[in-house]
């Protein structure tokens, strides 16, 4: 929407709120909360202990720079700088110090007295601000009353969005491959995935459309899906990620078809552009600045969003740490104040360390060092990318071509096969096996590469033995020392592995390059035993 | 160790529970914590390189001197302090590592053990297990999911701290009230309210939760003899007692004479639970900070499980920041257990001058105008004032009116006890009145001929503030009784 465009309100979406979000009640103690801090009140209503009491005298840290990481990958002291980091230890390091006292010393800092005292479920006001001003930044949300609310991440977000929008029996749409935990929340209440068909860029509009239109109430068991759940960028576990046009398509349809868009997008950061073999690779590097790095991000759900029908959610897990347990939604005020009910009798506010913490640390920082701090990540993971499928193309023998079909139509398509030994290389002619073991479209946000087994390649093979075929490698794997995700644990609809094809879902987030290259090794003689000699 | 004698109690589950699938991808945290050597490329953890917090130091009290909380309250910002660093030493820097990533739903080993420290100081339960909580509401809210089935029937004291209860009925839970009296839950009325239970009304209450010390709103404490009946009679009915039990260490006036007691605070009903039907729910709130959003539930292994799987699933392992907080301090180097107890029973001594404090200012300027009384609270935060409203001009009993929720009430004590707290405002005193608190009964099928809003004729107020505020705020409290009790003007 073009900024002269006067942005619109929300629309009045509250028939989308399930039973139990319209049957909370607010607590009557809250209505008592009006007069607390009421100048010249004197309460003795409220069991809050006086802060004189907290064993705080402060909390201090010390937070890395926010130039920490290099933003181009240009020479190879910078783009190495973690692995360095690793083993080098703190001392190269550059850090500052961040201090959070009991009592500011001016009126509107972070203290503990009021980080560790009893607050709402919005949270710090200086995280909050810090937040709504972010949002209105960064996504710039299409339409005027959206509002922001702090969460215990995402996992904690979704589960509280599902039992606030669906009721049990309900579908919701997600992807065809989706993160296990979100469908794993919902499931205990009788509400249960749909999924839609994927591509090179996520869900297809046109599946969706057609889900939509061709839904059959009585063979569905069910009622036309009103929720979507989607991860847009670095989609987990298939690492693709969704562009504007394709965005624009599917929010229309939900505009159509009234659905609610959850968007889950954890990875928006780690945008990392195509994989670039690593004999290109020298000639490919140059720097960005801050605002050109944001301006090549996939536009979030929101900014196309003119009725409030996205219910956005963002995590501190993946750009500050996931210990923080730290995350906010994005949404349209009356689903936030249901969101903000579910909160206050359950989690009520996060932990008050992580927020003042994270409160200081941005403020710190200001918006331009944390936009810096996201951009040199995004560096880091772009080089953890390259380095993983850098040492695939070592221990495997890797060939690119140009997808035609399917899901991966229009994609490069890297397919491994099986390399000789090394010391066999040198001393006998070894024709490298031309069957591939596996293919993978290199992702271009997000932690994780999504590789398709081509297990009718293993000798011996009979349709219909795919699934076992996972379970068994995924154990010889583990047996002999890597441990990687499973393809089925990411199956929307688990009873419907029609596709009958084996997956695995490999990160690079976390490994060092060590690790990661010997778990390569140790990948490819797995595979070539397995492949070769199956029992 | 005696060997656990626990009882099956898994019919008590939810649907919901039942249903609840294991996380997978917490199960491959849990095979790669199990083996260090495995190279783990299966979640999306970021490297601790990545993270941009290096250090974190908590500058705590010390409690070097006997009475920590005396020191901290007469030197202030002087008050000695002790350092909590977690980037000192190889072993820190793994605590910081570990609890920055994403975890076990039940907390870091580390932290785990501290809570399982103070369980087995506190309390008698060597075959119970703990997982950690964002803190009490978050922890109730977890084992109310965990037990209740919509349509289903759980107990409570009749005046109770509300958002918890409501919380539950969000999800087609209905509460029954309890009397209570200023000793806590009447045990007899419990027992009647189970005997008499008309199975067409619905599935029995399974479920009691009851604050056991300091209750909110009341103040009430329940002695050992009561806690006993009240275990017996769970025992016979085949309850679950879910014992929230976050005012613990501010008990007050207690010596070491209780039989059976190992140490001087009341014996819990954790700890007299042979069959594993007590869910145990505890805090750092009240004796830490509130916004520290940390708890524990100490339970049997078989409810541990299924509350795990649900925290995998909603707001997974709590935060790093609390957890590395109480790791270190009671480690080694910080307060540890010693230094833990010491530091609650300086608190609490606090709290219990304070609490006298209130209570004399109470007793002259509120108790010596003969229009109200209070109890002297055993445990807790709360004074529970009875107001004794039969003394205004315009009370009136004989009654036949019909209250919104149907009971038939005798009295106007209601109507005067809003009144009472719109001039307490006026006057500038804002106090709780018992209404917020009220568990109503279902007139249809509770025992209602002594209904709740006759006996809602009291206020609460707090200790829990400073001295200042008490010193403010009680001789308010009698002007406006005498004002409001003489003016009869409406």
């Amino acid at each position: 929407m073009s900024s002269f465009e006067k942005q619109q309100k929300a629309i009045d979406l509250s028939h989308h709120l399930s039973k139990v979000a319209l049957a909370r009640e607010t607590s009557p103690l809250k209505g008592l909360a009006r007069y607390f801090g009421r100048p010249g009140l004197i309460t003795l209503a409220g069991g809050t202990p006086s802060p004189d009491y907290f064993p705080f005298a402060a909390i201090s840290g010390d937070a890395l720079v926010p130039e920490s990481f290099a933003v181009s990958t240009s020479h190879s002291e910078s783009s190495l700088s973690w692995l360095w980091k690793l083993f080098g230890g703190s001392s190269k390091e550059k850090t500052s110090p961040i201090t959070i006292p009991k009592f500011s010393e001016h009126a509107g800092d972070v203290n503990l007295a009021t980080a560790l005292q009893y607050g709402t479920a919005t949270g710090l006001p200086q995280l909050s601000k810090f937040i709504n001003d972010f949002v209105g930044k960064i996504y710039q949300p299409g339409y005027s009353d959206w509002t922001t609310l702090v969460q215990t991440g995402n996992t904690d977000g979704w589960s509280r969005v599902v039992l606030t929008l669906c009721n049990p029996g309900e579908a919701f749409i997600t992807e065809d491959w989706t993160y296990p935990s979100a469908l794993a929340s919902s499931q205990p209440y009788g509400i249960h995935p749909v999924g839609v068909p994927m591509d090179s860029e996520g869900m297809r509009s046109d599946a969706l459309r057609k889900l939509l239109s061709e839904w059959d109430e009585s063979a569905r068991g069910c009622k036309r899906p009103h929720v979507m759940y989607t991860i847009p960028v670095g989609q987990n576990p298939t690492g693709v990620t969704m562009n504007v046009p394709r965005k624009k398509e599917i929010y229309d349809i939900c505009v159509e078809y009234d659905i609610i868009i959850v968007e889950d997008d954890p990875y928006y950061f780690l945008q990392m552009g195509s994989y670039v073999p690593k004999f290109e690779r020298a000639s490919q590097a140059s720097s960005v600045d801050s605002a050109k790095w944001l301006g090549s991000l996939s536009p979030s759900y929101v900014k196309l969003d003119y009725q409030g029908r996205v219910i956005r959610l963002d995590t501190f897990s993946k750009t500050i740490a996931p210990g923080a347990r730290l995350g906010f939604f994005t949404c349209n005020p009356r689903i936030a104040e249901r969101l903000e009910r579910a909160g206050e009798t359950s989690s009520q506010a996060p932990c008050g360390f992580g927020q003042s913490l994270i409160a200081q640390l941005l403020t710190t920082w200001q918006f331009e060092g944390y936009v810096r701090w996201l951009q040199g990540l995004s560096v880091q993971y772009k080089v953890r990318r390259d380095f993983l499928i850098d040492s695939l193309a070592e221990e495997f023998h890797l060939r690119m071509s140009l997808g035609t079909a399917g899901s991966r139509a229009g994609c490069i398509v890297y397919t491994a096969s099986g390399r000789p030994r090394r010391d066999a290389e040198m001393t006998e002619k070894f024709a490298s096996n031309d069957k591939p073991y596996f293919s993978f479209v290199p992702p271009s946000a997000g932690m994780f590469i999504w590789l398709k087994m081509h297990f009718e390649n293993v000798q011996g093979f009979r349709a219909g033995d795919e699934d076992t075929l996972e379970m068994k490698l995924w154990t010889k794997l583990a047996e002999a020392g890597v441990l990687i995700g499973p393809g089925r644990y990411f199956n929307a609809e688990d009873e419907d592995l029609g596709t009958a094809e084996g997956h695995f879902r490999i990160s690079f987030s976390f490994a060092s390059d060590t690790e990661l290259k010997k778990a390569a090794v140790i990948f490819a003689k797995v595979l070539r035993d397995f492949f070769e000699n199956p029992q | 160790m005696a060997p656990s004698s626990f009882v099956d109690l898994t019919h008590h589950f939810s649907p919901e529970t039942i249903a609840r699938k294991t996380n997978p991808l917490k199960d491959i945290i849990r095979i790669s914590l199990s083996n260090p050597q495995l190279i783990s490329l299966a979640n999306g953890d970021p490297h601790h390189s990545l993270y941009p917090i290096r250090r974190i130091d908590y500058e705590v009290a010390s409690v070097s001197s006997e009475d920590p909380v005396a020191d901290l309250k007469s030197l202030g910002d002087a008050a000695p302090t002790q350092v909590l660093s977690t980037s000192h030493d190889v072993d820190s820097q793994r605590l910081l590592k570990a609890s920055l990533q994403y975890g076990h739903g039940a907390g870091l080993a580390d932290a785990l053990r501290t809570v399982d420290s103070i369980n087995k100081a506190y309390h008698d339960a060597p075959n119970h297990v703990t997982t950690m909580t964002l803190g009490n509401a978050d922890g109730i809210t977890k084992v109310l999911r965990m037990l209740g089935a919509p349509g289903d029937y759980f107990l409570a004291d009749e005046f109770t701290f509300s958002p918890m209860p409501l919380a539950a009925e969000a999800h087609d839970v209905k509460w029954v009230p309890v009397r209570i009296d200023s000793g806590g839950i009447v045990p007899e009325v419990l027992e009647r309210i189970l005997a008499s239970w008309n199975p067409e009304r619905g599935r029995r209450p399974h479920v009691l939760y009851t604050v056991p010390c300091g209750q909110n709103p009341t103040g009430s404490t329940l002695s050992l003899e009561r806690r006993k009946k009240i275990y017996e009679i769970a025992q016979r009915y085949d309850l679950i007692i879910i014992e929230d039990d976050p005012y613990y260490f501010l008990q007050y006036d207690r010596t070491r004479s209780e039989p059976g007691a190992s140490n001087d605070f009341a014996r819990s009903l954790l700890s007299m639970d042979t069959d594993g039907r007590v869910i145990r729910i505890d805090s750092f709130s009240k004796i830490m900070a509130p916004g520290m959003r940390l708890g524990w539930i100490t339970s049997t292994p078989a409810f541990y499980d299924y509350l795990v799987k649900y925290i995998d699933l909603s707001t997974q392992n709590p935060h790093g920041f609390g957890q590395i907080l109480i790791t270190s301090l009671l480690g080694p180097s910080g307060w540890q257990l010693s230094g833990f107890d010491k530091w609650v029973r300086s608190l609490r001594a606090d709290y219990q001058r304070r609490r006298d404090f209130l209570l004399s200012l109470f007793a002259r300027e509120v108790a010596a105008t003969g229009l109200a009384s209070a109890d002297v609270p055993e445990a807790g935060m709360f004074v529970w004032v009875r107001v004794h409203v039969a003394k205004h001009p315009r009370f009136r009993s004989g009654l036949a009116a019909r209250a919104a929720d149907g009971t038939v009430v005798r009295t106007n004590t209601a109507a005067l006890m809003a009144e009472l707290f719109d001039a307490c405002v006026a006057g500038g005193l804002v106090i709780c009145p018992a209404s917020v608190f009220v568990i109503r009964a279902d007139p249809a099928h509770d025992d209602v001929s002594d209904p709740i809003d006759d006996r809602s004729n009291f206020i609460r107020t707090t200790f829990a503030g400073s001295e200042e505020t008490i010193a403010a705020g009680i001789p308010i409290l009698g002007r406006v009784l005498k004002e409001f009790f003489a003016s009869p003007a409406a």
